[in-house]
Formats: C-alpha cells, structure tokens, sequence
C-alpha cells in the first residue's frame, strides 16, 4: 500500500483570511513543502475543467494552470522533485466540477459527456508526464442539480445515468492506452451513492474500469462502509480514505448545497483523517488481507487548519501501520 | 439618516468564497481544532462584519453566484438576508468578458452575462463591473479589430443591463489584455450612453495611469470606483503582462487599503467635490491576508481623511 496525500485537504473555494490568497503560486510553494516535511512521496491533485479564468491561478488546479506556471507536466514534476516529492500518483476528476463549468463556459448539457472525455483524457495524458498510476474520476453531478436540470424527470435521469456508464467505459479504454488505471469513486451526493453503487458498477467494463471506494461517502449514504471494502478490495486500483462524524438527518443529498449543509444541527461534512468515526484500522486490515498495493489517498478534505491538517495525516497513517504491526506481532 | 452625496460600499472578495448562510454550532467547527474558523464560513457573520463597521453596500463577484443561490434558493432571498443584518443595497457585480477580442465567443460572453444581469437584478443591484476581456499573457496586445470586438461586447452589454435597469462599467485590470497602450482608446470606443467606467485606483496606477488626470478628464464616464491603494505605481510591462500576473509568484502584494500605499486620495475626492459626483464608492481589498483588519483601517480612513474633504 502507497500513502498519497491529497491535495484536496486545501478548499480554494472557501472564505477566511487568506483565502483569497490560496490561488497564489507561494502559497502552493508552501504548501508542497509542507507535505514534503511531513515525508510524502506521492500526491493526489484534484482538477477542475481548464477554462481561461481558472488557468492564471497559481494553484495547480487545472492542466492550463500548470502549463502558465511550470511550461507543462513534465516541468511541475520536476519542480515536485525540487521539493522532495516524487510524483502526482493521482489526479482526481468530478463530474460535479464539470457541471460547475457551465456556467462560465455556457455549453449545453447535451455535449456534457463528450466535454467530460476531453477533460479526462487531458488529465490522464498530464498524469502520463507526472509518473502517476491512476485517474480518479467522479462519474455523476449531485443529485440536486440533476433534478433541477432535468425537473426531476427520472426517465431523463436514467439516461444520463447510463450514458455516465457508457462515457466510463471511454474513459477506461482511454485510460488503459495511456497505461494508466480508471478508478470510479462514490460520493454521497452523487448518482453512484451508497445503494445505487453495484447497479452502477454492473453497467461498466470491469477490464477497464475499477472502484475506489470511500468510506465517509458510503457511510454518509447510510452504506455499511466495511461490508463495501471487504467486497471491492479484489479489484481495487485504489481507494480513498475520508472521515467524518456527519449524519445525513435531513437528505442534503438530495439539494444544491450536497457538500455545505445550509440546514439542520450538523452542517459540518469533513473531518482531519482521525479526527472523525470511521474505522481505519478495520479497513487497513481488510486491504492487507486482499493484498492490496495500490495508493490509499488520504483525503483530509477541506481541512480548517491545513499547516496541521498535514501533520495529522502523517500521523494517522504511522498509527494506523504501527497498529497493524502490533496487531501482526500479537 | 445623515444626508450624504457618496456611500460606501465593499466588494465581499476579499473573504474568498463564502459557502453557507448561516453556521449556528460553534463547537462543530471548534472541538478537536480550536481554531477561528467558526467566524468566517458564513453571509451571516460576514455581513454582520460589514454592516458593524458601517458599510451599508456590497459587492459580489459572478463567481459566487451559484454558490449564493445554493445557499439562499434566490438572490432576492441573499438580499432579504442582507437587508435583515443591515446591509441596505447589493450594488454591484463584478463580471468578466475572457475571449471577447474574438467576435465568435460574443454569444457565449452575452449567455453568460445574461445570467449576470438576472442575478444582479434580482437582488436590486445597480451596476454590473466588467472586466472587458481575459488576461494579456496568451492574449494581448490586441489589434484594431479585436479592440473593437472588445468594445462592441461592451456596448452589447450594455444595452443588456439597459434593458433590466442597470449599467455596465469598464474595470480594467493592470493584467487585462486592454491595457496602458490602449486604455484611453478603448474607453472612447464604447458607447457613453450605455458604457461607463469604474475607476480602480490601484490596477490603473500599477498600469501607469495618474488617476487624479485620469478622472479629471473622463468624470462623465466615471461613475463607479473600486478605491484601493497600492505601493506599486507604474509597473513595469514585463510584471503585467506575465503569466498570471495578478498573483505575484513571491507574494508581492499588490493591492491596500486606502492609505497603506502612495496614491493621492485626498487629491481624488477634492475632484469628487469639485465634480459634485453622488452615488455609491466601492471599496475592493483583494489580496489583504486579514480583511477584519483592513475593513476597520478602511473606515477610519473614509471618517478620518475623506469625509472631511467630500462625503
């Protein structure tokens, strides 16, 4: 098992002092460093779509932004080397972050998927250069914003369901000339939740494609988490691991605001990787057992303090292996 | 109520992009990492800051707008909710025009703008700020023909924000591809009756402009400002036209408060008085990394300096 620290553990989208800062290219200087000195060899880097605005921004959140700032993949790899990272193991995808394009590029769903591919297939070309493994893709757009595009029609729902499937498939055969590995993860908030993930799973090419499970995101979908890892850990290519407390008591899923509950006594999703409930001793047994060598991505997500979000990562995992060679030796 | 010519309002990115309406339980966000974030995730807090330190406008960016509707379900809901905590106008957007040097991206631009202006009235605002086209690396310089592209996007806009009773403004960035060659030129291009101009008194010093000769000359297109100080006059081609200019790769910063770099705003509000302007000032601070701090420095600034020359 490979530890790859997500750089998801940063919200460029967030408010606060100095949050206006975070599409700086010091900042992510910074930033880097830091989870070099917490002695991580591998990344994971989650993009969004390349359009103009986002591609002047310092942060390496899109394939043009590191183009502007390091001249193309290749040059941001060496630039990790100078820090004492070895690669991006995993660039990670959404389709959320694709529907949120919309809006500035103003295109229309009907081309959503083919758009997708492109976005996907740029990514994995840029991982080629980065000496990553692995693309991690999202396959849907949250649940609210589907109903509110397609009013709520379910037949229309299921067509792009299936046409998700289908534009998977392209992406994994993509992914497998590019030699590198499609793994689908789940969110709470998207179609492939929870209860829905089999069916999903049953609609794609298992030569190509592979699922990453997420225990947060099945646990916040009212899935047993462990049940899930016992059964995909075969054919995983990689799994993340998320934590959280957070009890989906009035189906934020199902809004426009999936991830910043608006609503109700919990509205906090995202908790520092043990600082949360899920049980990751369990799931690091689970994954030995299967013989699991693929990246775990540690996702911190949207950390509130990122200095020590980092710091704790590094701990979570030296506890969770020294745990598991106590438990070995006993 | 104090009878005023000029009020003041603050464009909100300086907090980055606010995520929800309203953060009731301090120990979710404070056990277990005791730290401040419990204060700054919320419109509720944010517009409380504002309204505290007595500004009574804001500004948003179009960025923020699907975010706002998540929250709110409506921009006319944000704006209930502003007016509740004391914020008594949402005045301006900021927008931009990436690619409008380029006729075929028109239709996408005025898509994209129409969604824009509908926010923007929605909440009652009154101006929409653009950016009139993307950044000069990759872009500028431009040519006669794209210049006029760039105007003529404008112009269309114009009449759009005409049409739901709003105006436009020209915001013109010291990276944007109209930039210190063409900027005067430009302006000419555009359309007064539709078109005006939102002087931002730091991006068109850093391009080398002096703002007092700037808006002495054009203070019939002057109808907005975004006022902000900076220590970086007339920068040189080769810093405004690089990659990403706007975020410098060391941390320069480029952007302060009224007061905390050299421009003369003594200078500019005696030509605010002489010219009699009225209206909403809007205050932008992108780039401070604590904007409690520079929020409070800002008003003393207005009710020590500038109140006494013109308010």
């Amino acid at each position: 098992m490979k530890a790859v620290a997500s750089f998801g553990i940063v919200n460029a989208d967030t408010s606060g002092p100095g949050a206006f800062l975070r599409a700086a290219k010091w900042y992510w200087d910074e930033v880097t460093d830091m989870f070099a000195a917490a002695g991580f060899s591998s990344i994971m880097i989650p993009m969004v779509p390349n359009t103009e605005n986002v591609s002047r921004n310092g942060a390496p959140i899109c394939t043009a932004s590191i183009r502007t700032r390091f001249g193309s993949p290749e040059g941001y790899r060496s630039y990790l080397k100078d820090k004492g990272l070895e690669n991006v193991e995993v660039i990670g995808i959404s389709a959320q972050s694709q529907f949120n394009s919309l809006f500035e590029t103003g295109l229309p769903m009907e081309q959503f998927f083919d758009a997708f591919y492109d976005h996907a297939q740029d990514s994995a070309e840029a991982l080629v250069q980065l000496g990553g493994s692995t693309l991690l893709v999202s396959p849907t757009p949250g649940i609210g914003f589907l109903n509110q595009v397609f009013a709520g029609n379910a037949g229309k729902t299921e067509q792009f369901l299936a046409d998700a499937a289908e534009c998977m498939n392209r992406i994994g055969v993509m992914c497998q000339k590019n030699g590198v590995n499609l793994a689908i993860r789940n969110e709470y908030w998207t179609l492939m939740r929870g209860g829905a993930i089999d069916a999903f799973l049953s609609h794609v090419d298992p030569k190509v494609v592979s699922f990453a499970p997420d225990p947060a995101h099945l646990h916040i979908a009212g899935a047993d988490y462990v049940t899930y890892f016992e059964k995909y850990a075969g054919q995983a290519k990689a799994v993340c691991f998320t934590d959280t407390k957070f009890v989906d008591e009035l189906e934020v899923y199902k809004t426009i605001s999936p991830e910043f509950p608006q609503d109700g006594r919990l509205q906090r999703v995202y908790y520092d990787l043990g600082y949360g409930e899920m049980d990751f001793g369990r799931l690091y047994g689970i994954l030995k057992k299967a013989d699991f060598d693929g990246p775990v991505i540690l996702d911190s997500k949207y950390s509130l303090d990122i200095p020590k979000g980092i710091l704790r990562m590094r701990t979570f995992w030296n506890n969770l292996e020294k745990s598991f060679a106590a438990g070995e030796v006993k | 109520m104090e009878n005023r010519n000029i009020n003041y309002t603050y464009m909100t990115n300086l907090w980055g992009n606010i995520n929800y309406k309203q953060i009731n339980n301090f120990n979710e966000w404070y056990m277990g990492d005791f730290g401040s974030a419990y204060y700054y995730q919320d419109w509720d807090k944010i517009l409380r800051y504002f309204a505290g330190a007595g500004f009574k406008g804001i500004e948003i960016m179009v960025f923020s707008v699907p975010s706002i509707q998540n929250a709110f379900g409506s921009m006319k809901n944000f704006k209930e909710f502003a007016q509740e905590r004391g914020i008594e106008r949402i005045t301006g957007m900021f927008s931009h025009h990436v690619g409008s040097q380029d006729k075929r991206n028109h239709p996408g631009i005025f898509a994209y703008e129409q969604q824009a202006i509908d926010a923007l009235a929605e909440c009652d605002g009154i101006n929409l700020i653009v950016q009139p086209a993307g950044q000069y690396y990759g872009t500028g310089p431009l040519d006669e023909e794209g210049l006029k592209n760039v105007a003529e996007c404008m112009n269309t806009v114009g009449r759009m924000c005409a049409e739901k009773g709003l105006a436009v403004s020209i915001h013109n960035e010291f990276w944007c591809a109209v930039n210190k060659y063409d900027h005067e030129k430009f302006l000419e291009m555009t359309d007064p009756k539709y078109v005006f101009y939102c002087l931002d008194t730091a991006q068109v010093a850093i391009m080398g402009k002096d703002i007092l000769h700037f808006y002495d000359t054009y203070h019939d297109r002057v109808q907005y400002f975004h006022i902000k100080d900076t220590t970086y006059i007339n920068a040189p081609d080769e810093k405004r036209f690089g990659a990403g200019a706007e975020f410098d790769e060391q941390g320069a910063r480029w952007f302060w408060e009224p007061g905390g770099g050299l421009l003369d705003f003594k200078g500019l509000w005696e030509l605010m008085k002489k010219y009699n302007h009225k209206g909403w000032i809007g205050i932008e601070s992108d780039g401070t990394p604590d904007p409690l701090s520079t929020i409070l420095l800002t008003k003393n600034y207005i009710d020590t300096v500038l109140d006494p020359i013109y308010k």
